[in-house]
């Protein structure tokens, strides 16, 4: 009996693919944050993206992707990385008694975010802008990439059948598209 | 090294130079088609959003890399100079790969209106805008738009436009069918007395020429075809003239320059393959590098007969950048109304690309290609929505299935100092000057771009949205993936870069074929008019150069 297109591409995804496409079984090695950094973006991640009947970006791997991308497409924003997260932490100090992100009361950390995502911070603009499109990507973009563990974003939009195996088995690497 | 010659050098094999290559290798002619981009399959590109055409955040799986190209771009805030790399958006890419934007393109198919070819005489002069007549008329490109229809691979349906040109024959193949959002939007405009009809695509709805039809996925837009249904130049006309045994097609091959003899003749084409210089001596060259390269490429052949670039001696080339002003409007249903077909843009109406009170101009209006997860998350949300938390999640969750996005290519208005130069002091990995562009929409743009939004609202309300809001084109900058008018064809070469045959001023065995020659750029996407612009240029090519 002939298969169809999407009974393929399941079986393709389900052999081909476990660990990526589903998301690891434990959090992968980190490559670029120190633990205490990515546990920062993962608290800044599931505040952007919070946690209901569905996990939030932080609990499906926004940090992991972030980590894996740093290291690749978006290496030269290294810099530009370090020195926002460096202001960020010192604005924090600043305003909280010389405590750190990771010691304010969830609350507090809350607190912090929404006026950052306002713009009160202005020296903090640009770094909250990029934290946040990159938890999008993290939550949103194919778990090939290192984020959306388990498809949860998929699952939760109820798009799974219609993004499963679609050729995220097929493409391997980056791909050049210019001469070299 | 020197090759031996060959009749004609085709550079680039996107849109317009596939098509050349084809006709000239049909009529005989020994072609050499240069592309600097690869053959990208399918198995490489794949599905993933997030390095697809259309969502470069992690690189553009149809190039170019970003490794190895740059380009610089005027700040609309600080008016200086920034290195932009090909995957910013800024960068105003279309691709660089055989196929060039067709390979991943939407396949839209339009044949622009008969007015979009004589926007002068139909709004008069509008101030501090370089709007002209084009020189020749929709009649004169009427046989080559039906041409590429069938050449290339158009479904649709014929005399469904009551807004459209007149056409000789029909499409090659029947319409897709409407998918559950167009069915409703149809409904919807038709209770608005407008005219919905099935968007013409360069898409296969059955089987054709041995490749399958759509199987309606739901990406499309920015990928390649699981199925090759989609029709763009690497899948037809490119393939076709290698077959003749004519053509010769190289990839990974980037011109550096356009060679001139001593009386300001081309020569030839000098171009980097494999890590070395080659020089590719030919009777004719066709540049069709795309509306930002192929100006590039000419500021680049600079010799003593032509000091200020080939085909420049008056300014012209790089001037009067132009791409579209998209706006339109999002809406929210109470039910359901995404079914998770592709392409997804299905239905479109042509009722305000003309006779606007007021207004140079229009655009057609479509519904919008599938908006893939990060795409939606990050840019469809009413202004109430907050764009992160709680709140903001669960909108993303319920109604990601209820929305629908409808908007249109809105014609600009060319400006003199929209334009594309080289900065000789950034080159690309090969040492080759950048392009350097700087661009700035018309005023009236804006305005435009309004009116058809409002427009789009008012479609998306009568179809049953509950919420409904608007995006309007601002003024920074223009150009992006349906960029033109940088070569513009004109009968007087004070005014213009080419003839309205696409043959340069000041070179006469020099051709342009590709959006570069657009004086204005319709309503409507660009690239069937791009390929039945090469289908006419070409011809006329072998009539003018065809061995005695
Ligand atoms: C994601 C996406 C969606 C689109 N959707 C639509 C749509 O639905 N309908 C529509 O009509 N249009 C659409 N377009 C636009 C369409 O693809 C372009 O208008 C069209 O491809 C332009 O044709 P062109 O011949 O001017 O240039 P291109 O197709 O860009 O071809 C130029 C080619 O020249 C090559 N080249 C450039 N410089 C050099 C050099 N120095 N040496 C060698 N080779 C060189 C490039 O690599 C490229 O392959 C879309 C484009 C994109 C990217
Ligand atoms: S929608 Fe159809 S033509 Fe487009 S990529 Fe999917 S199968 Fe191919």
């Amino acid at each position: 009996m002939p298969i169809t297109r999407r009974e393929a591409a399941a079986a393709v995804a389900t052999f081909i693919l476990p660990l990526e496409a589903q998301g690891p079984a434990e959090p992968p090695r980190l490559g670029f944050f120190t633990p205490n950094g990515a546990k920062l973006i993962e608290i800044i991640a599931n505040i952007l993206i919070p946690p209901d009947e569905f996990p939030g970006a932080g609990d499906a791997g926004a940090a992991y992707y972030i980590d894996k991308q740093m290291q690749g497409p978006y290496k030269d924003k290294l810099d530009m990385w370090r020195a926002g997260l460096f202001t960020f932490s010192s604005v924090v100090k600043h305003h909280y008694q010389g405590r750190s992100f990771l010691t304010l009361s969830p609350d507090e950390q809350k607190q912090f975010i929404d006026s950052i995502a306002q713009g009160s911070v202005p020296a903090l603009r640009g770094i909250f802008d990029f934290i946040y499109d990159l938890t999008l990507q993290g939550y949103f973009g194919s778990p090939e990439h290192g984020g959306n563990w388990q498809r949860t974003s998929w699952k939760m939009l109820r798009i799974e059948d219609v993004m499963d195996g679609d050729g995220h088995a097929a493409h391997g690497g980056a791909v050049k598209g210019g001469a070299k | 090294m020197k090759l031996d010659p060959v009749d004609a050098v085709v550079v680039g094999a996107g849109a317009g130079g596939g098509v050349v290559a084809y006709v000239l290798a049909r009529a005989g002619f020994r072609v050499v088609l240069l592309e600097r981009g690869r053959e990208i399959p399918f198995g490489e590109s794949g599905h993933d959003e997030l390095r697809s055409q259309r969502t470069t955040v992690l690189g553009n799986a149809f190039g170019p890399d970003d490794g190895y190209y740059a380009r610089q771009i005027r700040s609309p805030l600080t008016g200086r100079f920034y290195r932009v790399k090909p995957s910013e958006g800024a960068y105003n890419n279309v691709a660089a790969c055989v196929g060039g934007g067709t390979a991943s393109y939407g396949a839209m198919a339009w044949r622009f209106h008969p007015k979009d070819f004589q926007m002068l005489s139909s709004y008069g002069l509008v101030a501090g805008s370089t709007l002209a007549d084009w020189p020749i008329t929709y009649g004169d490109l009427e046989p080559y738009y039906e041409r590429a229809e069938h050449e290339i691979g158009v479904s649709g349906k014929a005399g469904a436009n009551p807004f459209e040109g007149p056409r000789k024959k029909g499409y090659p193949m029947p319409p897709l069918p409407y998918n559950q959002e167009a069915a409703r939007l149809a409904a919807g405009a038709r209770k608005l007395g407008w005219h919905p009809f099935p968007i013409p695509m360069a898409i296969n709805s059955v089987e054709r020429d041995g490749r399958a039809g759509c199987i309606a996925c739901p990406h499309c837009v920015g990928f390649g075809c699981e199925v090759d249904a989609k029709n763009g130049t690497q899948n037809t006309v490119i393939p076709r003239a290698v077959k003749t045994g004519n053509c010769t097609l190289l990839t990974e091959a980037v011109a550096k320059e356009i060679l001139t003899d001593a009386a300001g003749k081309a020569a030839g084409v000098a171009y980097y393959h494999q890590g070395r210089l080659q020089e590719q001596p030919a009777r004719v060259v066709v540049v069709a590098c795309s509306a930002t390269e192929t100006p590039r490429l000419l500021l680049n052949s600079k010799s003593k007969a032509h000091p200020s670039g080939l085909g420049n001696a008056n300014d012209w080339v790089g001037r009067n950048l132009q791409g579209h002003a998209y706006s339109g409007a999002y809406g929210l249903f109470e039910d359901e109304i995404f079914d998770g077909t592709g392409p997804a843009a299905r239905v479109a109406l042509c009722d305000f690309n003309h006779g606007n009170k007021g207004i140079a101009g229009g655009a057609m209006l479509a519904n919008e290609f599938i908006r893939l997860p990060y795409l939606f998350a990050r840019s469809v949300r009413p202004p109430r929505m907050p764009r992160y938390g709680l709140e903001f999640k669960k909108y993303v969750r319920d109604n990601y299935k209820r929305s629908a996005g409808v908007k249109g290519p809105v014609q600009e208005m060319p400006l003199w100092d929209n334009r594309v130069e080289v900065d000789p002091k950034v080159t690309d990995h090969w040492g080759i000057p950048v392009a350097a562009i700087t661009t700035r929409r018309h005023p009236r743009d804006a305005e435009t771009g309004r009116f058809i939004a409002e427009r789009a609202a008012e479609w998306l309300k009568a179809s049953g949205a509950r919420e409904t809001w608007l995006q309007v084109a601002n003024l920074n900058g223009t150009g992006g993936q349906h960029q033109a008018g940088t070569c513009r064809m004109g009968k007087d070469a004070k005014t213009s870069v080419t003839n309205p045959h696409g043959r340069l001023h000041g070179a006469d065995n020099v051709y342009v074929a590709d959006g570069s020659v657009l004086v204005t750029n319709g309503g409507f996407n660009p690239s069937l008019t791009i390929m039945a612009l090469a289908f006419r240029t070409g011809e006329r090519i072998v009539r003018d150069w065809r061995k005695a």
